[in-house]
């Protein structure tokens, strides 16, 4: 009894903490007489995401459909390179030093080059979540590769592995978890390389919106904007956890 | 007489300028035979048996098993570690198939026989007293039922060789001596080929045909010592004097060995 009391405070805790969280800044707002142009009410944003919804959902599905562009790309260039790192040691050398050099500039720093080339528009911001976001599942799935036990390597080559046999039976399945791990990173990062982009290079998206909304001080629409991208954050960060969850069983059960 | 495994002078070292890890070492086994292998750690037994099974090339000398020198892994041999490395996301059963599915001449034919190879899978987990964990992944196997499982894998393409490095290192002083038993009855029922490395002379006294040790590095066999007792061997003959005495020579040997 007392333990079921615990789970359902457990499940509880998150609403509730997110419930208050709210409550307070409208608390706040409200009896501090916080002007609106400053920080409006939370009950002031969601009247202005009714009012403006159709822009909203236009330009957050705008913002999706960069993200998970930019996403995609990144997981198959991410998958491939990785795989390539992991397969050779000589290829992994050779391409270290590009690699920590290209980790190391801030990726909004190529924006204005991206713009340069391709023009305002879903391009640059495709482009830029890509950049940003192929890093992780780089390096996350060439760790991988490089976690196989080297006895396990033994047994095999013992019995006469190729290399592709051991990549194929034990690299690449025990890379996985790698793999499915750095895509929850990577769809956060990829949403935040679109949205930087679109807000300095783009006539949609949620970024766009926010940037209009602010020069034409609607204040309480530039927070709306900003409640939407946490929202769409949120559900895209859940859909690739639970993925990996589902994905790598085993390995949540085998390291406890 | 030739013998069906002969490993002649070799030498062996990892890098260039260092000190060689073997030496001029040298080991025969006949067909069948049960041969243990004690020396210092860090001496180069596992070095030797990876030279066996053609992971590790040597710099000087030969080495040929069932009268092909070995150049390359031949595939008709079975390997287990300390560490059972099994694949946490297949199940016993599917990683019993492993070999199998590597090696030849099974792989090619491997989905066709599937289920044969399944049922032969479950009857050696069974020999070995793992009737109900065939569907078990891996983490839900105690580390005893691992090691009986990865000694499965070892066995299950009917190696010629079966290699063993310190298998039952990691494990409890119970359950090692079942697992000594376990090794004991398929052994003495299939007579595949063992070399087995440990470092527990009772071990080596208790299961082998022959003890080997090995010296310091640059690292040689040294010394050799036929153990007499009649098979099958019961877990009791521990306690024998003749028993006793040739872990107490074994052990001077090795102190001597590490001194030098
Ligand atoms: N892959 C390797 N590269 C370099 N040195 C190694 C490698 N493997 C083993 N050695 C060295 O060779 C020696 C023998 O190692 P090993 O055969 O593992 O000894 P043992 O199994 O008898 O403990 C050790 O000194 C070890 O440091
Ligand atoms: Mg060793």
């Amino acid at each position: 009894m007392e333990l079921m009391q615990k789970q359902t405070l457990e499940r509880l805790a998150p609403w509730f903490v997110t419930i208050s969280m709210f409550l307070l800044w409208e608390i706040i707002c409200r009896l501090g007489g916080i002007p609106e142009y400053f920080l409006p009410a939370p009950t002031v944003i969601f009247d202005a995401m009714l009012t403006f919804h159709e822009a909203l959902i236009e330009d957050s599905l705008y913002t999706l459909l960069s993200t998970s562009l930019g996403f995609g790309i990144a997981v198959v260039f991410g998958l491939l390179l990785g795989l390539l790192i992991g397969w050779s040691k000589t290829i992994y050398r050779g391409l270290y030093p590009v690699m920590v050099g290209f980790n190391s500039v801030p990726k909004v720093a190529v924006v204005p080059i991206l713009v340069l080339w391709f023009g305002i528009g879903i391009v640059p911001a495709v482009l830029t979540a890509f950049l940003i976001s192929f890093f992780p599942i780089v390096v996350n799935v060439a760790t991988g590769l490089a976690t196989t036990e080297p006895e396990l390597e033994d047994v095999l080559r013992s019995l006469g592995a190729s290399k592709l046999d051991i990549m194929l039976k034990v690299g690449i399945p025990g890379a996985m978890p790698f793999f499915f791990g750095s895509l929850k990173v990577a769809i956060t990062l990829a949403f935040v390389g679109a949205v930087v982009s679109e807000t300095v290079a783009s006539n949609h998206g949620v970024g766009h919106l926010m940037l209009s909304a602010q020069a034409n001080f609607e204040v309480p629409l530039v927070f709306a904007g900003l409640l939407v991208l946490a929202f769409e954050g949120i559900v895209m960060y859940a859909i690739f956890a639970a993925i990996e969850q589902r994905t790598a069983k085993w390995a949540y059960r085998s390291h406890q | 007489m030739t013998h069906f495994v002969d490993i002649d002078e070799v030498s062996v070292s990892y890098n260039l300028g260092e000190p060689p890890v073997l030496e001029g070492a040298s080991l025969q086994m006949s067909k069948g035979e049960f041969v243990a292998l004690v020396g210092p750690s860090g001496c180069g037994k596992s070095t030797f048996m990876k030279l066996m099974s053609g992971l590790l090339k040597a710099d000087q000398g030969s080495v040929v098993v069932a009268n092909q020198e070995v150049t390359r892994p031949l595939g008709n041999v079975g390997m287990a570690f300390q560490n059972s490395v099994m694949l946490p996301w297949r199940t016993t059963l599917n990683n019993l198939l492993l070999p199998l599915e590597i090696a030849r001449p099974h792989r090619e034919t491997f989905r066709q026989n599937r289920e044969a190879h399944a049922n032969k899978a479950i009857e050696l987990l069974s020999s070995v007293g793992l009737e109900n964990v065939a569907e078990k992944f891996p983490w839900e196997l105690s580390g005893g039922m691992r090691q009986r499982a990865s000694l499965c894998r070892a066995l299950i393409h009917e190696p010629e060789v079966l290699m063993l490095d310190e298998p039952f290192g990691a494990l409890d002083a119970f359950t090692r001596e079942e697992l000594w038993c376990v090794l004991r009855d398929l052994w003495q029922e299939r007579k595949f080929t063992v070399l087995l490395v440990t470092h527990d002379l009772i071990e080596s006294a208790f299961l082998a045909d022959r003890v080997l040790v090995m010296s310091n590095r640059p690292s040689r066999v040294i010394m050799e010592l036929e153990i007499p007792f009649k098979r099958p061997r019961d877990l009791d003959i521990r306690f024998e004097k003749e028993f006793v005495d040739i872990v107490h020579q074994l052990r001077d040997q090795i102190r001597t060995a590490r001194a030098a």
